[in-house]
């Protein structure tokens, strides 16, 4: 019979010195892992998490231009034939209303009398600009002839032009109310559409008139400018274009608004016309083209804010998912501050599509999980299933009696993780300078922080970390909030949010459920 | 290739670096393996996974300690993490520990596998904490929070897995004694 030894000191004297050799698959699968891993990391998820950001933006903002292309190319001109069709039932002229927009332009117009001839227009000195125009084209001055049967009153307009002024001599329409409900018109309107007439007797081919050009000018306040423009211009199109082009410069949105209201009553007097149609084409143009200008001017369709986010994070139910000897316990919330960069794309007038990133900080305590012995060590440390201890730190703060003695101890936890939400806001009609709004969307988290603290009267202490976290988890986001702007570049905004957590935990120890509310605040700036 | 040189060269993921440690530190590290694990095939994949996590998080020694036990602590935890997510509950139950388990030393006169199939033998929990404190000296308490058990249930799975090694141990004499005979 040999020495008798305890048995675990025997086997430590005969296995401490082996060396056994694993077989070269080992190194073989080690490579293989480490160089697929490489791979991956081409792409981190930060990059790929970007990526799906921007790609939905992309497929968004594809969305959003077809939207809103089939909008502009129809809706307007569907409006305008609308409300000419309206128009045309009532069938009425203000004509009182034309004139005093006419006298209101501060146009040189001139109401002719009724018995005048109505192809009789008076000359007007030449222009520089009608010369201009006559020399490069006889059809510069061109004369739809109304002809209608019962235009016994007559009204006539004629468009004249004033060269010290440089600006289009207009003469507009007088309208005889007192034998005719209705109203007509017996002017001589000058357009370039295609269905003209060349009036050579009551017309000096210098004049260079245009009613359409001249009406817009008389409508606009301050047209002096654009009025140039309009009276070398022969081509309809290029008039509209060029009033276009010069209505940035000369009205403000009141005055393109008046502007519209006046083009309504022109569709009005060629309602009545023989030569609506023509008119109502003309007018069309203009409308179509007013509204999508007004459709067109500047939009801030691109958003970037930053958010600064007090959160508070906590559990519907009880407990703690560090053990399921905890399931009792009371907790805290604390108050944390999560970050965000969020890109804002504007789908509609009110629906906005936002991503990004940001940094989202939660902490919670669970109240009196343990307490501390006379020598500051803490009782049933084993039993707290989801907690893996860093023994350095633990024996520090343990040996040091950092916690005190016979004391009830709290655990803390702080998680940090990097969050990449996509929600959808939809925004109310804004009121003087504020816009109220909801959203809802999805946040994706990457953990990046995980610390787990004992508390106590006497401080805080790290011991380590939760072991039951998923890398990866998520979260349903809801919220409302306001935007109040500063400028026309500038939003302050401030929005409550909830998050509601899914697939956070590896293993739930109970029906735990974490939730966290916070507040965001931040700045916007629009591009 | 110094130590020192060696570990820069990893963190800047070397491929000649890396093989290099693996081949300086595979053996003490396999052999740890073998004693934390049921079989070598498990053993051959905790040393993977071991290696895995010393190339990712090398940038994470500090020189503080030996490199060679920040190695083994990480290889140690690989096996750890392994048990933790096959644990079985019903393995974790408490024995009242008797006396001390002492052994002939003569009886010990056995290959060096079959003793270490004696340890890979047992059950996960038993065998974990027989290693991390007869072989690698960490304490009850220690014990207790690496494999999250009190220190009673680790004291009283070093007794069992003493037991039944001593068990095992006779078994294997007598049936050497038979095989003799």
């Amino acid at each position: 019979m040999g020495v008798k030894k305890d048995i675990g000191k025997t086997y430590n004297d005969k296995l401490k010195d082996i060396n056994i050799a694993p077989d070269d698959k080992v190194w073989e699968k080690i490579q293989n892992t480490l160089d697929n891993k490489k791979k991956n990391k081409t792409f981190p998820f930060w990059a790929r998490a970007i990526g799906v950001g921007l790609l939905l933006l992309l497929i968004g903002g594809y969305g959003y231009n077809s939207f809103f292309n089939h909008s502009s190319n129809n809706s307007p001109t569907n409006n305008t034939e609308e409300k000419l069709n309206q128009e045309q039932n009532n069938n009425k002229l203000n004509s009182d209303l034309l004139i005093t927009d006419t006298n209101e332009s501060d146009k040189k117009s001139k109401i002719l009398d009724d018995n005048q001839d109505p192809s009789t227009i008076n000359d007007s000195e030449k222009t520089e600009s009608t010369e201009e125009s006559t020399g490069k084209s006889n059809n510069d001055v061109s004369i739809i002839k109304n002809t209608k049967d019962n235009s016994g009153n007559n009204s006539e307009v004629k468009n004249n032009s004033n060269s010290k002024n440089n600006t289009n001599y207009i003469t507009n329409q007088k309208i005889d109310h007192r034998n005719s409900s209705k109203s007509d018109i017996n002017g001589k309107l000058n357009n370039s559409t295609n269905e003209t007439i060349n009036n050579s007797s009551g017309l000096n081919n210098k004049n260079n008139t245009n009613y359409i050009e001249s009406n817009i000018g008389n409508i606009k306040s301050n047209s002096t400018k654009n009025n140039n423009e309009i009276a070398s211009n022969n081509n309809s199109e290029r008039n509209t274009k060029s009033i276009m082009t010069n209505q940035d410069d000369i009205v403000n949105l009141k005055n393109k608004e008046k502007s519209i209201d006046s083009i309504n009553k022109l569709k009005n007097i060629a309602s009545d016309s023989i030569i609506k149609k023509d008119t109502i084409l003309i007018a069309k143009q203009i409308d179509s083209t007013l509204i999508n200008k007004k459709l067109e001017e500047p939009k801030s369709e691109w958003e970037v804010g930053a958010y600064i986010i007090p959160t508070y994070f906590g559990s519907i139910t009880k407990g703690s998912s560090l053990g399921e000897t905890l399931t009792e316990n009371d907790k805290q919330a604390n108050i944390t501050l999560s970050y965000r960069v969020l890109a804002n794309f504007k789908l509609s007038n009110k629906l906005t599509l936002r991503t990004g990133f940001g940094s989202t900080k939660l902490s919670t305590t669970t109240l009196n999980t343990t307490s501390t012995d006379a020598n500051g060590m803490m009782a049933n440390l084993g039993t707290f299933s989801n907690l893996s201890y860093d023994f350095i730190k633990l024996n520090e703060v343990e040996t040091s009696n950092s916690l005190g003695s016979n004391t009830d101890i709290n655990f803390k936890e702080e998680l940090t993780y990097f969050e990449l939400p996509i929600e959808l806001v939809y925004k109310f009609e804004p009121k003087n300078k504020l816009t109220w709004k909801v959203f809802s969307g999805i946040s994706t988290y990457k953990i990046s922080n995980n610390r787990v603290y004992a508390e106590s009267t006497n401080g805080s202490f790290e011991i380590g970390q939760a072991n039951n976290l998923k890398q990866y988890s998520f979260s349903f986001n809801l919220g409302g909030g306001i935007d109040y702007k500063v400028n026309d570049k500038i939003n302050l905004t401030a929005e409550p949010i909830v998050r509601y957590h899914i697939n956070m935990y590896k293993r739930k120890v109970f029906n735990y459920n974490t939730i966290n509310t916070g507040l965001s605040i931040g700045l916007s700036y629009k591009f | 290739m110094t130590q020192d040189k060696l570990i820069k060269d990893c963190i800047n993921n070397n491929k000649k670096a890396q093989e290099e440690l693996y081949r300086q530190y595979k053996d003490s590290l396999f052999s740890m393996c073998l004693k934390y694990c049921r079989n070598k095939t498990e053993a051959e994949d905790n040393l993977h996974d071991a290696f895995i996590t010393i190339f990712e998080k090398i940038g994470n020694y500090k020189n503080k300690g030996s490199f060679e036990g920040w190695m083994k602590r990480i290889t140690i935890n690989k096996a750890i993490d392994k048990y933790k997510k096959e644990r079985n509950t019903s393995e974790i139950f408490k024995t009242q520990i008797v006396d001390e388990v002492v052994i002939s030393q003569d009886k010990f006169d056995l290959p060096l596998n079959i003793i270490l199939k004696t340890i890979q033998e047992l059950p996960n929990q038993y065998r974990l904490v027989f290693n991390l404190y007869e072989l690698d000296n960490y304490s009850h308490k220690e014990i207790a929070s690496m494999l999250s058990i009190s220190i009673g249930t680790s004291k009283s799975n070093l007794h069992r897995a003493k037991v039944l090694l001593k068990t095992r141990i006779e078994e294997l004499n007598q049936s050497n004694l038979k095989n003799k005979q």
